[in-house]
């Protein structure tokens, strides 16, 4: 009964493998997440304006993420099945963030910008905050 | 190669021969099937004995002028005797009223329809349905039941705790569940212990459904029962965890005073709540509701998929529009996902935010609609056998589509500012689940008793139980969504301590007889279950003549299912196939 | 895994394996809950207060996650010495991945006790409540992993695991990564953001 390429690559006859060459790879991807790590931390500490700190340890995150689904938990050879489930499961947990965000997250900012945005377009058409604009119906 | 060696797993465990690893903890899929069908209807029926209660109390909310507490009728002698706190004269104490409704809601849903529709059914019947020998985790799949039975006990142990059980509803919203009394953290540990239970279910559902299919079974030839099962495990196994997660955070928020649901300085008891506040009520609405929106269609997709095989079976035709069909249930998981904020348009939702559910809500009626029109057109041109499973089955119909039709003025936010918080929204959900889903259900078990027990039901008293349920069963209903759009809201145990409640309190009246009618209408049910089991008509192999792989193996079936190896060679539903010696040519029948 | 369990299911995936897959899918949603409440609630409460970085400790917080992406490269080199057949260096191996996790859980104590101290509990504020609430969960998953490995560590001793069958080590393995994965996560949301 002979086998075809396991998941892990390499051609099998019922008998061990030889693994020497995965072995190099994951000692490859352990030094890459070792220096992301670094990296995370050191941006950190470089006190960059919030957005961009956000982006950017979100980014090395998510390399560091997809390095260790892709190589450790071998998802590289896995088929479409568990790859896509997995892609729908983080898509569910997207539509969670983004769509409670404009309720509960980001709406206090995004307010007071409309605010703002209307103040200034009051003023422009000389009127003051708090003044109902011209042409308003009375109440 | 697996003809040769069945499935791998599933053969390797042998058949115990004593009592306790045979029937109590028993690994085979038939046995725990018919422990969760067992346990399921004894958790219906406690539900449904506490809605009997409200109903009454809804009925008769206060005493009349003339009532004289020496003089009480039998059913107020012995409610006072039974319950001299809480309903003393027989008139019940709101805070009692609200331990009911929050346990009704509570029981119903996740210990009565649920585990009947997706774990009885879905264990008893997927694996005889794909042809397999058994669930893919056999020991995880006893595990489900009997963590589900724990939660089933620490759920209704917060009747003895102090305060009583939990009265924040079965939806908990924060804040007031959180300073709720000690029945809450009950509730909330009994649901992280049934949801465990739903997740091993789901794990094994999928891989059982996706590893174990017998040769040929592809998935474009599985029954649609099948297929709603494999969605409903879908959405269990994704939606679940995040109420986990919610009910996580209400249990810190409960026992280790943290303020993840507790806005900053929150007025509790005209003082502010000593917590460092700062959390969002919202969150825990979200979060729930997140789970709950998918565990409506939880509550649904077995019974389309119930309601598929036995109108199949009983037109003698194929279904109409398989692949739409089995599309459409997909669709509806999906889409399940991305509605559920419908529920909290009155929680203050901007808008845009208000506008996008609505358009995800309308959306998703598509697909529900897609389904039950397959299902009616099926109908067409079918020489129909109105057998006990089949009018449930058709009763379905026309019940679930005023279910999914009520639903629609809720999805829209303009009109359910109107309507929400009112019976009409209990009206319409009820109409979903009881007369459409656990309708269906029954059904089901009218229609697979035979394979279950090897003995079929009795019809007569089948359908005198039909009738006795569908009847009583709208007038219970119907008047709720007539009450609601007068605007008479739920949740009161006086609803005529407001002035604009009286006009419909009338209705209520009506409503509990109706209930009474409907617990009456079930004791045929019960008598026949039980007396079918030694007197009902011996039933062979294939009672129905149907073509699915569940009637290819005997009745009831043996342990490891198959007598001989399925293989299948067609679609699930060819019945009246030209040419074909009979009207019906089963899945596995060599052509 | 093992090659006949392949042919034998119709997804040619082990029954075991996509199990495991569906239960890591769970365990997603469960974390992707708490994270996403506690994103909302970071970028939408006035009140969560944000302790500064030298409160919480990030070189210790760095050291443990290299405890743990350590554990999880020793975790897959386990997984390649059992496919080649090595008892003992598969021994060694998971040997080396359960000390990186019981150092992750040592410092893990110690940060804790650390924080508590410096008034950071878990009721103080909603930060200390997000934080012990997805650490501690995190915790509870890199001890279950723990107990999982030590099972694994003397079936295998015992001669349990082939080159041709081993699934449960690749089982344990995924969940260990996935385990490794959260905190991945956490560590950048909770210390540093």
């Amino acid at each position: 009964m002979s086998v075809k390429a396991t998941t892990h690559g390499g051609t099998v006859k019922h008998g061990a493998v030889d693994k020497s060459a995965e072995v190099r790879t994951y000692l490859v991807i352990f030094g890459c997440l070792a220096v992301l790590t670094l990296m995370t931390v050191g941006v950190a500490y470089m006190n960059l304006p919030h957005a961009a700190g956000v982006v950017i340890a979100l980014v090395i995150a998510a390399a560091k993420v997809f390095l260790i689904a892709a190589f450790f938990m071998h998802l590289r050879g896995e088929g479409r099945l568990i790859n896509w489930s997995l892609a729908v499961c983080l898509a569910l947990v997207l539509v969670l963030i983004v769509f409670v965000l404009p309720d509960l997250g980001i709406h206090p900012i995004e307010d007071a910008a409309r605010r703002a945005a209307h103040e200034i377009e009051a003023v422009s058409h000389g009127h003051y905050p708090g003044t109902p604009p011209a042409g308003a119906p009375a109440h | 190669m697996k003809d040769a060696h069945g499935h791998a797993g599933a053969h390797g465990h042998v058949e115990p021969q004593s009592f306790i690893w045979k029937y109590v903890f028993s690994v085979d899929h038939k046995v725990i099937g018919i422990q969760y069908l067992v346990t399921s209807f004894l958790f219906l029926l406690v539900g449904f004995s506490m809605m009997l209660l409200m109903r009454w109390q809804l009925a008769i909310p206060t005493p009349a002028d003339d009532f004289d507490p020496e003089k009480l009728g039998m059913i107020r002698s012995l409610l006072n005797w039974m319950w001299p706190e809480k309903m003393p004269y027989g008139f019940m104490d709101p805070e009692f009223y609200n331990q009911l409704g929050a346990m009704h809601g509570t029981i119903m849903i996740f210990l009565g329809v649920v585990p009947l529709g997706v774990a009885a059914f879905g264990n008893y019947v997927l694996p005889l349905q794909i042809g397999a020998p058994d669930m893919a985790f056999p020991r995880l799949n006893m595990m489900s039941y009997w963590t589900y039975f724990v939660g089933g006990i620490v759920l209704m142990a917060s009747f003895w705790a102090p305060g009583g059980a939990p009265q924040s509803g079965w939806t908990s919203y924060a804040p007031l569940s959180v300073v709720a009394p000690a029945g809450q953290t009950y509730w909330l540990i009994g649901m992280v212990i049934i949801i465990t239970s739903s997740l091993f279910g789901a794990i094994n559902f999928i891989v059982t459904t996706l590893n174990m299919r017998a040769k040929g079974m592809t998935l474009g030839r599985m029954p649609v029962f099948c297929w709603a099962q494999l969605v409903t495990a879908v959405l269990l196994l994704l939606a679940f965890p995040v109420l986990e997660a919610g009910a996580l955070l209400q249990l810190l928020d409960r026992v280790a005073h943290t303020s993840f649901y507790i806005p900053k300085d929150m007025i509790y008891g005209a003082t502010v709540f000593p917590r460092a506040g700062g959390g969002s009520p919202i969150l825990w609405q979200h979060l729930f509701w997140f789970l709950a929106h998918p565990e409506v269609y939880v509550l649904l997709l077995p019974a389309f998929g119930i309601v598929a095989e036995i109108i199949a079976t009983n037109t003698r035709k194929p279904l109409f529009g398989y692949k739409e069909l089995v599309g459409s249930l997909i669709v509806i998981g999906i889409l399940s996902f991305v509605v559920w904020a419908h529920h909290m348009f009155l929680s203050g939702m901007r808008t845009s935010l208000a506008n996008l559910f609505v358009t995800t809500t309308m959306t998703i009626s598509i697909p529900s609609v897609a389904v039950l029109t397959c299902l009616l057109l099926s109908l067409r041109g079918g020489s129909i056998r109105f057998n006990t499973p089949m009018l449930f089955a058709l009763a379905f119909l026309p019940m679930f589509g005023i279910g999914g039709l009520t639903g629609l003025p809720l999805g829209f936010a303009p009109t359910d500012m109107h309507l929400h918080d009112t019976y009409y929204v209990i009206g319409h959900f009820h109409y979903v689940v009881a007369p459409g889903s656990l309708v269906a259900l029954m059904g089901g078990l009218y229609y697979w008793y035979p394979k279950m027990f090897g003995r079929k039901m009795n019809e007569t008293l089948g359908k005198v139980h039909f009738w006795l349920t569908i009847i009583p069963m709208n007038f219970v209903f119907f008047p709720l969504l007539i009450q609601g759009m007068w605007g008479m809201q739920r949740r009161l145990a006086v609803p005529t301590d407001q002035w604009h409640n009286l006009p419909v309190q009338g209705w209520s009246m009506m409503i509990g007889i109706a209930a009474a009618v409907l617990f009456v209408g079930q004791i045929p049910f019960v008598f026949n279950f039980f007396w079918s089991l030694r007197n009902g008509e011996k039933a062979a192999e294939n009672p129905w003549n149907s073509t699915t792989l569940e009637w290819a193996c005997p009745s009831p079936p043996p342990h490891g299912n198959f007598t001989r190896e399925p293989e299948v060679f067609r679609g699930p539903y060819e019945y009246s196939v030209p040419g074909h010696k009979s009207d019906y040519w089963p899945q596995d029948e060599a052509a | 895994m093992s090659t006949a369990a392949i042919a034998e299911t119709n997804t040619g995936i082990s029954n075991a394996k996509l199990g495991t897959w569906t239960f890591l899918a769970s365990e997603i949603m469960l974390f992707g809950g708490l994270i996403s409440a506690y994103v909302i609630l970071r970028s939408g409460s006035a009140h969560m207060v944000v302790p500064p970085r030298s409160m919480m400790g990030v070189p210790l917080a760095t050291f443990n996650t290299f405890a743990l992406i350590t554990s999880s490269v020793t975790m897959v080199l386990a997984l390649a010495a059992i496919q080649e057949g090595n008892v003992q260096r598969f021994a060694r191996w998971i040997g080396c991945t359960i000390g990186g996790g019981l150092i992750f859980l040592i410092v893990k104590a110690y940060e804790y006790h650390h924080k508590w101290e410096e008034g950071i509990t878990l009721s103080s504020n909603l930060f200390g409540s997000f934080y012990y609430t997805l650490t501690g969960l995190h915790v509870l998953h890199v001890t279950g992993g723990l107990v999982l490995m030590l099972y694994i560590l003397v079936a295998g001793l015992r001669g349990r695991f082939t080159p041709a069958s081993h699934d449960r080590v690749e089982s344990a393995g995924l969940y260990w990564h996935f385990v490794d994965l959260v905190w991945v996560i956490l560590f950048p949301i909770l210390y540093l953001l």
